[in-house]
């Protein structure tokens, strides 16, 4: 049968479902009795009697079995003890009502009883057999719908992410504070303005051709990351120093984009450059199997009770978890004595070859 | 009357030049007299020099430019120097401050220090700075927006935790435990401020000590008292649910 626990449904709905399989269960017993009568020399009645005690009871009993203790999803259990229950119910029952003495039966056709008793089993065991494989149809059909709309919803909210990644993709803080150094060092130092807007062109030129591109390349993240840095370096002067430690057999992998980039940024931006004296930011890279962990380490002010964290690091996990489930992780750590450490860990998914 | 004395405070180099040199074309009388490196500095130099004027960048490590201004004397006028920020802008002009936007565009910079030059020769009553600052910072201050994530403790190590993977939180005598779906964490936050960060649609308060998230319930249950007990999905704990918070049960 098919038994959820009766806790779980709203009163209604439940008694509901709990008529229409009575309904159901008394019909298969008429034809059980039909049947009977067919092949055996019981007559009708008796059979009728008989047959609806027995299937009757072994439904009632599964149903009280389920109430008392609600069976995990797909457990047989319920009717492994319903069946014979119900069954040795049943014929007393059935007999009550008919009007025979059991005793009597007993004592002149011992066989008679043997044989109702196995007929309760086999046909309660074949009944309860076939609401038990609806019950557990019905539910994973129910699973297979779930399934569906959680793959949807996350379709979905990858491509929300991806959205809101593009849009703050150049932040319009980094990109007036850039043009006002240029502006600046324009009449005082012009081989400096020079160099800084050529840093801003490879910022640029890589993140727009990111935009095109579904994936990118370690390399190319690590070129934008660059250009940034040493732009930011020119500003800060000695407050800000970087290393970028990635062995080169990685540098070809595959990654989704702006992963990396917006640590980067928050660590100049939260960790360095609010921090008198500044200091450094390190990017490594490394591979075990085939999982790629990427850390990125500052030197700053460390995390704070309210961190700022805007909108980057939320946007991060949820792109990873989305793209790789429990496989793709985002921690981030306090360091001793000062600053941050940021670790992504995903599945190296497929290399690109330039 | 005295030449007009100022200061330049601000952490990039490029700009504090620019500054310097466009204010000596707009108003070449104006004598700077000291430039900083950051908000310490600035402060310094303030006390040394007392000059009429101090161009303060807002966002300087240390001591912003905000801090500054509220330690400055009143015989020194504040001038706030922003790169592009629509908020900081709308802020200043609000609060009726004197501020440059950077870099520095000569139009709008000798409009400025026409209203600078004004405001030397008349002998102003001294504006109340505290309230000024009060309404900047209150408009720079990000929005207290719905929390993310925790910094919380275990052990030796220290995280920042999503708040998309707290099962609970229970408080104790002095801090609140945060419980995920492996560990057990440590915030000093207290429920109380911590319910009104939360997203209600998201976290239930069900106990004057715990709150928890409503998708990780597995099932409502009674124990004999009638009290709700609460199993979770993600944990193996069973959380009580005091009477005050049954109402969101009831209907189950």
């Amino acid at each position: 049968m098919n038994i959820t626990p009766a806790r779980a449904q709203c009163g209604a709905a439940f008694w509901r479902a709990f008529a229409k399989e009575l309904l159901l269960v008394s019909l298969i017993n008429a034809v059980i009795a039909v049947f009977l009568a067919v092949v055996t020399d019981i007559e009708l009645r008796t059979n009728f009697v008989f047959s609806q005690a027995i299937g009757l009871s072994i439904f009632l009993t599964a149903h009280t079995l389920a109430w008392i203790r609600p069976p995990k999803e797909g457990q047989l259990n319920v009717h492994f003890f319903a069946v014979p229950l119900g069954s040795v119910a049943g014929i007393f029952i059935g007999s009550a009502l008919a009007g025979v003495s059991l005793i009597d039966l007993f004592a002149n056709h011992p066989q008679v009883i043997i044989v109702s008793f196995a007929a309760a089993l086999v046909f309660g065991t074949i009944v309860s057999y076939y609401f038990y494989a609806r019950g557990a149809l019905m539910q994973s059909q129910a699973a297979l719908q779930a399934e569906n709309v959680k793959r949807l919803e996350q379709t979905q909210r990858l491509t929300h992410t991806e959205l809101k990644l593009l849009q703050a993709q150049i932040e319009p803080h980094f990109l007036f504070n850039t043009l006002s150094n240029v502006a600046s060092l324009i009449e005082t130092d012009p081989r400096d303005a020079r160099r800084m807007l050529e840093h801003f062109t490879d910022y640029l030129r890589a993140g727009l051709q990111r935009t095109r591109a579904h994936d990118t390349t370690l390399a190319d993240e690590l070129a934008v990351i660059t250009a940034y840095l040493e732009i930011q370096a020119m500003r800060m002067g000695k407050r800000l120093r970087y290393h970028i430690d990635v062995p080169d057999d990685l540098r070809a992998l595959a990654l989704p984009p702006l992963l990396i980039q917006p640590l980067v940024e928050n660590a100049v931006k939260h960790g360095l450059e609010p921090k008198l004296d500044g200091g450094t930011v390190q990017v490594s890279a490394r591979r075990a199997h085939d999982t790629l962990t990427i850390d990125v380490i500052d030197t700053g002010l460390g995390l704070r009770a309210e961190h700022p964290t805007g909108i980057g690091l939320n946007n991060i996990r949820e792109r990873l978890r989305a793209l790789y489930g429990e496989r793709g992780s985002i921690v981030i750590l306090d360091r001793a004595p000062s600053g941050v450490e940021v670790r992504l860990t995903f599945p190296i998914v497929a290399e690109r070859r330039p | 009357m005295n030449t007009p004395r100022a200061i330049i405070a601000d952490d990039e180099a490029p700009l504090r030049t620019d500054l310097q040199r466009q204010l000596a074309r707009c108003w070449p009388e104006l004598q700077i007299v000291g430039i900083a490196e950051n908000g310490a500095e600035a402060l310094a130099l303030i006390e040394q020099q007392q000059p009429d004027f101090a161009f303060l960048d807002i966002k300087m490590p240390g001591m912003t430019g905000l801090e500054v201004a509220a330690r400055v004397p009143a015989s020194c006028r504040v001038v706030f120097v922003t790169a592009f920020n629509q908020y900081a802008v709308q802020a200043f002009e609000n609060a009726a401050v004197d501020y440059v936007l950077k870099p520095a565009n000569e139009a709008r910079l000798a409009k400025t220090v026409a209203r600078l030059r004004a405001q030397l020769n008349t002998a102003t009553a001294p504006l109340d700075t505290r309230a000024l600052l009060e309404q900047i910072n209150q408009a720079l201050a990000p929005k207290p927006a719905r929390l993310q994530w925790i910094k919380a403790a275990r052990g030796e190590e220290v995280q920042l935790l999503a708040v998309d993977d707290v099962v609970y939180f229970q408080s104790s005598d002095k801090y609140t435990s945060v419980f995920t779906r492996d560990h057990e964490w440590i915030i000093r936050t207290p429920l109380k401020e911590l319910e009104q960060q939360l997203d209600p649609a998201v976290f239930w308060r069900i106990h004057r000590n715990a709150i928890v998230r409503v998708a990780d319930i597995a099932r409502v249950t009674r124990d004999f008292q009638g009290r709700c007990l609460l199993e979770l999905r993600s944990r193996n704990e069973t959380l009580s649910v005091s009477r005050a918070y049954a109402q969101h049960f009831k209907q189950m």
